[in-house]
């Protein structure tokens, strides 16, 4: 979980302990379309998984994201 | 630093760092490159401003001499076009393309004139023509771009080239490519990619910067041989054929090249030396010998004072070393006390040593010139000036002793790469800091700048040229708009001497006044009284960032006898 955190906070550029589920770009003010390919290619790079293009681009929030990378398999 | 740092180092940026402009254009969603970029310039202390051509529109832009990219005055430029051989583009389509977009490039070399670098495409080593790929007109096209753009670098001074294929030998093509994003987004490539690439961008800003490092300090035991020598003796340390010694004996290999393009040795070790000297006498194993060593230390004292030690002797700022040392408690100790060394992780495996070493990016430069390989020679023959300094009484007997002589240029048409780089290399004996490109330097020749510059030799050795001043005519006074010297002759009133004769000079020509100006830096004290000591007069109600002066020609002149220097000039 300190991993994933670690991605949205360096990449939304939000504390570490701001960061809950329901963190959303409409919250984060820098949760753009370019912050979102870097969080999925941050995310992808990490955890050595590979997201489909659909499954990357229904992430409404960070708690959908955990549920996303868990999908796949991966403890948080 | 790794890519998240960076990209989050971009968006706080640190307050009070001295301002770097960059313009970047490329052929892709360029918002991530810039990021990383960003963040790599803050972590040199460089304060970034990104001016991005806007998405596509190069082709528009480059031609629009009004156009942002063109008044932005950029410190430097990095153009970056991607033929991506799986995707349809302009590139691809024909070679109309490739002809203009050269032309554009030239066009925007001549009208911005400080430093660009173009980056090659990377090639695709994978085609529908499997092993003949080389006959795929998709590889041609690119092959040709790449060939093309080699070719205009030499015709054009301020355009360098960087190869982006370098990168892909080192991460290979599936962690360059990102063939997703290149559909999805027009980001053709991985994150890792760009943070290579910023890496690669980066050491020619450290090279204009004047902040490439200049020494390399080295350890000894289980650094450049393996085992301990005291321990096991000149022939017991592992050096030479079969593994491990072999791995040590090509890290020196690497070093001796490394010095032979002008990068100075030294070792700090705590060792006894005449273990270390018996090693480097009776083992025939070593690839480098104690004369390509600036400074040997081999002593129990705190290597952050031996390195310090080191730095006074050679003249150069221990801002401008890196340390290399297998112990982890020496490195940690070293970034405690002297955080401006840099100090890279280095050890368990001597075969990573060359990796490690060669993958800093810390030593380029934008151009090689003859001093530069002659520059460990030099350091050599530095170690005999510096017994006979141990022999005489006096600076004017020690000053006497060397024999110097000096050989004065004027207008710098013959050596603009060596007066380019004396501009960015000098930080310390140089009164204004000002660094110009070989472009720059051609443009004042024709603006009627009087450039001098001087050849300086001794009984030991040439220094090569070591002196200039570059001077703006306006009517009768001559501004002196930057005077500089190397740090290694340095001490020795070579300064003194050169000025006397640009004065002359001068007063020939039908000057009546000098001025000058002295912009103090925190690498520039060496220089802050040479203006005063050299007769100028300070201008009353200057600033501190900036003191003026000024000197009457005819009356330094008739004014009484100088003191001679024993310096014998040709011109």
């Amino acid at each position: 979980m300190d991993t994933l955190k670690k991605i949205f906070s360096s990449v939304l550029n939000v504390p570490v302990s701001s960061i809950t589920d329901a963190l959303s770009p409409e919250i984060a003010e820098a949760w753009d379309s370019l912050n979102a390919i870097i969080l999925l290619t941050e995310i992808e790079k990490a955890f050595k998984v590979k997201f489909t293009f659909d499954e990357a681009m229904a992430i409404r929030n960070f708690g959908e994201a955990v549920a996303l990378v868990r999908s796949k398999g991966i403890q948080l | 630093m790794d890519f998240l740092a960076y990209i989050q180092s971009y968006a706080n940026p640190t307050k009070g760092l001295p301002p770097f402009s960059i313009n970047l254009i490329t052929n892709f969603t360029d918002e991530v490159l810039e990021k990383v970029l960003g963040g790599m310039c803050l972590s040199e202390h460089l304060h970034p401003t990104i001016t991005r051509a806007p998405y596509k529109q190069y082709p528009l832009v480059l031609k629009d001499t009004s156009d942002v990219l063109y008044t932005s005055k950029p410190d430097i430029s990095f153009i970056f076009f991607d033929i991506n051989p799986y995707q349809h583009g302009e590139f691809t389509d024909s070679s109309k393309h490739i002809e203009e977009t050269l032309s554009d490039i030239r066009t925007y070399c001549e009208a911005i004139k400080t430093l660009v670098v173009v980056s090659l495409s990377p090639l695709p080593y994978n085609s529908p023509y499997g092993h003949f790929f080389s006959d795929d007109p998709l590889f041609a096209r690119a092959k040709e771009w790449n060939d093309r753009l080699v070719a205009l670098s030499k015709e054009v001074s301020n355009l360098y080239v960087f190869d982006t294929n370098t990168i892909v030998y080192r991460l290979g093509e599936e962690r360059v490519r990102d063939m997703r994003g290149s559909y999805a987004f027009d980001i053709p490539f991985t994150n890792d990619f760009f943070v290579a690439l910023g890496h690669e961008w980066l050491a020619c800003i450290r090279a204009i910067r004047g902040r490439s490092r200049k020494c390399i300090v080295l350890d000894l035991d289980n650094t450049l041989w393996g085992g301990v020598v005291g321990e096991a003796g000149p022939l017991g340390i592992a050096l030479g054929p079969g593994y491990p010694g072999v791995a040590f004996q090509n890290f020196q290999r690497t070093l001796l090249r490394l010095w032979e393009r002008g990068i100075i040795l030294a070792i700090a070790s705590k060792n006894n030396l005449a273990d270390v000297q018996e090693a480097f006498k009776k083992n025939p194993h070593f690839v480098l010998k104690e004369e390509h060593f600036a400074a040997i230390r081999a002593n129990w004292d705190d290597k952050s004072d031996t390195i310090a030690d080191i730095a006074r002797e050679l003249n150069i700022g221990t801002d401008s070393m890196v340390f290399i040392d297998d112990s982890p408690l020496e490195r940690e100790r070293m970034r405690k006390e002297r955080p401006e060394v840099l100090v890279p992780e280095f050890g368990a495996a001597p075969e990573d040593s060359i990796g490690t070493l060669l993958s800093l990016k810390v030593f380029h430069q934008m151009s090689l010139t003859e001093e530069d390989k002659k520059k460990g020679k030099m350091y050599a023959e530095e170690r005999q000036r510096t017994a006979v300094l141990k022999t005489t009484k006096s600076k004017k007997e020690y000053i006497a002793e060397l024999g110097i002589t000096m050989q004065i240029f004027e207008g710098a048409e013959n050596d603009i790469a060596r007066v380019s780089q004396l501009t960015q290399k000098t930080n310390q004996y140089n009164l204004t800091t000002r660094r110009y490109s070989e472009a720059d330097i051609r443009r004042l020749l024709k603006d009627g700048w009087r450039i001098y510059s001087a050849k300086v030799a001794d009984r030991f050795g040439e220094y090569g040229i070591v002196i200039l001043a570059l001077i703006a005519p306006e009517e009768t006074e001559a501004m002196l708009d930057t005077f500089l010297m190397s740090c290694r002759v340095m001490g020795r009133d070579v300064e003194f001497a050169f000025l006397e004769h640009v004065i002359r000079k001068l007063h020939a020509a039908g000057f009546k006044k000098m001025t000058a100006s002295f912009i103090p830096t925190p690498k520039n004290v060496p220089s802050k009284d040479f203006l005063p000591d050299a007769g100028f007069v300070e201008k009353k109600g200057g600033k501190k960032s900036v003191k003026e002066y000024a000197l009457d020609i005819p009356s330094h002149l008739k004014g009484k006898a100088k003191k001679k220097l024993p310096i014998a000039i040709v011109e």
